[in-house]
């Protein structure tokens, strides 16, 4: 006769304590179900309180016409504040600006970091980190104190960078009461603020590529170049696309302050952008209603960009292993 | 064509030198394995043959050029990465027509050699797939395919059996030997697993701190190691070391040790400190006190079983014999109580003798100019 062995030689282990096991934990499923969203909740209730309830105030305020005072009542105005926005120039100036204003930090704060960053990979050891240290540094310093201290280096009859063009043939009055100058003034100081940043995620992205892949690359009979092209900068995709990212949603927040405490968004409004406008809108017309509606639809736009390139960023996104 | 001359090649990190002077011939078709420890700088020594790194000092020649210094995009070379460097944004095909793309060959050219190449290592249908929506294994072949896509002068490959788990690696070693035979090129092959060593190479280098220890067939390292070193090294279990001296009695060539006793052969020997190497499946165990135990050539040990382990298809008998613990690999069927007394006895073609100053091997020659004991230098030509 033959008879099965077990494993072990013995008969097989009885299933019913494990079963035991199960029940005693399934003794409370409410609870149990609820534990995750207590760790969350904290989170939870600060982003409400201080993003998802104010957006949707926000929201309400755009369909009201109020000027800030409490003692004054809110008027319900249906869509009227978006038909005002839409059709003032000053908006369509404000979005032009803002769309020059992200082309430039596109360039300098992803273009040129990231020759910046692929430069710095031939500069070796501690001397390296050095360098990327220093060109990280102004991204540190408060706009308020760069400001200021860029406003003397433009100062028209003291400044350096005056003198230096003087000296050079090419005098310059007030940058930033010049209607061509103004803007670029902006651009130079948040551009400047905004390539370390852009150097170090592109540095960080570069440094977590794989360098056997351009070995390998090398080997295939690659030249830099192509190796460049074909492997170094669609592994770095990932980088790019969020700093690019960063550069279109919040170069109107990097520009706000620097406009404020250098052009005021002049002369005219020739250095202004959206946020800025939002802020004379409420805080200067005390127009509550229209500021709420621009900022809707900032919101909104801004919203639909961020979408695209989070879809963008999934398509590109490789395991590097 | 695949000739590759290494000359004094050199190469040092600051204060370290990876690789210290190395020079052999690697002929056409051969299937040369650079083995050794980690940090012998078998990696290192395969990257400046890749154009990866550049050399310290020595020359490389490959067919009879020297390209010591040329880029490695100008050795036509194909190697095979440790973590296989499939590039990760591009598909299978893609991957494996990348050589061929850069070399800016026709698309239909490209389409048909990808198409035979992925049949060959059996990853036709991975080809629309991305490099991180593969195995291991699968990974591993598309890397093997990306090498042989192009047809180079020779294949480097620095331990690309390493991340496979054990059934595979014994599957892929077979079918990349087979590749090798099929192929006839030259392939160079990094790795620090003898048993990898053993069955596909044609050659083996074997490394230690940057030095070539021994250079020679797989068989040649197994059966007359050049070194100390290359002698433990080399089979696993390892072989038995102890240290022993080298004298002559009553017209014969003895090495003694306590616990030790051997006569080797008729001859005559200044007395010189050696350390004697028994491989453990040459090692017969008999009872102490029994006739067989008596042999008159050869190497007899006394000692006591101090472990037995049970391999399944053999077992292990761990002995002591005098401060040195040997190994001997012994039938089943055979049974040694631990704490036993025995005799282990081995012939005198089975014992091998190293200098114990230099660790080099010590080959007898038959007397012919008065010395007859030399260190064997198992250099390459």
């Amino acid at each position: 006769m033959f008879v099965e062995v077990l494993p072990g030689g013995g008969p097989a282990a009885s299933p019913v304590q494990a079963v035991a096991g199960r029940a005693a934990a399934a003794r409370h499923p409410l609870a149990r179900r609820l534990v995750p969203y207590l760790y969350i909740l904290p989170a939870v209730v600060l982003l409400v309180l201080w993003t998802y309830w104010p957006l949707l105030q926000n929201v309400g305020l755009s369909f009201q016409d109020w000027n800030l005072i409490p003692t004054r009542p809110r008027v319900f105005v249906g869509t009227e504040k978006y038909a005002k926005v839409l059709s003032l120039p000053e908006l369509r100036q404000a979005l032009m600006n803002t769309v020059v204003y992200i082309g430039a930090f596109l360039l300098i704060s992803v273009a040129l970091p990231l020759v910046f960053a692929l430069l710095s990979r031939s500069v070796q050891g501690r001397a390296r980190t050095f360098y990327q240290a220093l060109i990280f540094v102004p991204f540190l310093v408060t706009p308020v104190a760069s400001s200021a201290v860029w406003r003397w280096l433009f100062a028209p009859d003291s400044g350096t960078i005056p003198a230096i063009a003087a000296a050079l043939g090419h005098p310059m009055g007030d940058v930033f009461r010049d209607p061509d100058g103004s803007m670029t003034s902006v651009i130079v100081i948040v551009g400047w603020q905004m390539l370390g940043f852009g150097v170090l995620v592109i540095a960080a992205g570069l440094a977590g590529i794989n360098p056997d892949y351009a070995a390998a690359a090398a080997l295939d009979g690659a030249r830099r170049r192509q190796i460049l092209w074909r492997i170094t900068v669609p592994l770095l995709s990932p980088s790019l696309v969020f700093l690019s990212l960063m550069t279109i949603l919040l170069s109107a927040q990097w520009t706000y302050p620097i406009i404020d405490l250098v052009t005021q968004g002049g002369p005219g409004n020739s250095s202004t952008n959206i946020y800025y406008l939002l802020y004379q809108f409420g805080f200067r017309n005390f127009d509550a209603g229209l500021s709420a509606a621009a900022g809707v639809l900032f919101f909104v736009g801004f919203g639909l960009v961020a979408l695209l390139f989070v879809e963008l960023s999934e398509r590109l996104s490789f395991h590097d292993n | 064509m695949g000739r590759l001359v290494l000359n004094q090649l050199s190469r040092s990190f600051k204060d370290v030198k990876a690789v210290d002077g190395i020079s052999l011939e690697v002929q056409d078709g051969d299937f040369l394995v650079l083995l050794g420890p980690s940090g012998c700088g078998k990696t290192t020594l395969l990257r400046m043959i890749a154009g990866l790194l550049e050399p310290t000092s020595g020359t490389l020649e490959l067919d009879g050029a020297d390209i010591t210094t040329a880029p490695s995009r100008r050795r036509d070379l194909a190697m095979v990465f440790q973590s296989y460097a499939l590039y990760p944004h591009l598909s299978v095909a893609k991957n494996l027509a990348f050589p061929l793309t850069i070399r800016g060959m026709p698309r239909k050219d490209i389409a048909a050699r990808v198409a035979q190449v992925a049949e060959m290592v059996e990853i036709g249908h991975l080809l629309d797939r991305k490099p991180k929506e593969l195995s291991g294994g699968q990974r591993q072949r598309v890397a093997v395919a990306r090498a042989l896509v192009r047809e180079p002068k020779a294949f480097l490959m620095d331990e690309p059996l390493s991340n496979l788990d054990a059934k595979l690696r014994t599957a892929t070693r077979q079918e990349l030997a087979a590749l090798h035979r099929r192929l006839g090129a030259t392939f160079i092959y990094v790795t620090h697993d003898q048993v990898e060593a053993m069955t596909m190479a044609t050659r083996i280098a074997l490394l230690k701190d940057g030095r070539l220890e021994q250079y020679g067939t797989p068989a040649e390292l197994y059966d007359a190691p050049a070194s100390v070193f290359a002698a433990g090294f080399m089979g696993s279990p390892a072989m038995n070391l102890m240290d022993a001296r080298l004298a002559s009695s009553n017209g014969s060539v003895t090495v003694m040790a306590p616990q030790l006793e051997a006569v080797l052969w008729p001859g005559a020997t200044p007395e010189r400190d050696v350390v004697l190497g028994i491989r453990p499946e040459h090692l017969v165990l008999h009872a102490a006190g029994s006739v067989a135990a008596a042999p008159t050539t050869g190497a007899a040990l006394r000692g006591t079983v101090e472990l037995t382990e049970n391999l399944g298809r053999e077992q292990l008998i761990h002995c002591r014999v005098g401060e040195h613990r040997l190994t001997a690999t012994c039938p089943r069927e055979q049974r040694w109580e631990e704490g036993a007394a025995v005799v282990l006895s081995a012939p005198a073609s089975r014992l091998h003798l190293f200098d114990r100053e230099s660790g080099r091997r010590l080959e007898w020659l038959e007397e012919t100019a008065g010395l007859p004991l030399s260190t064997h230098q198992n250099l390459p030509a």
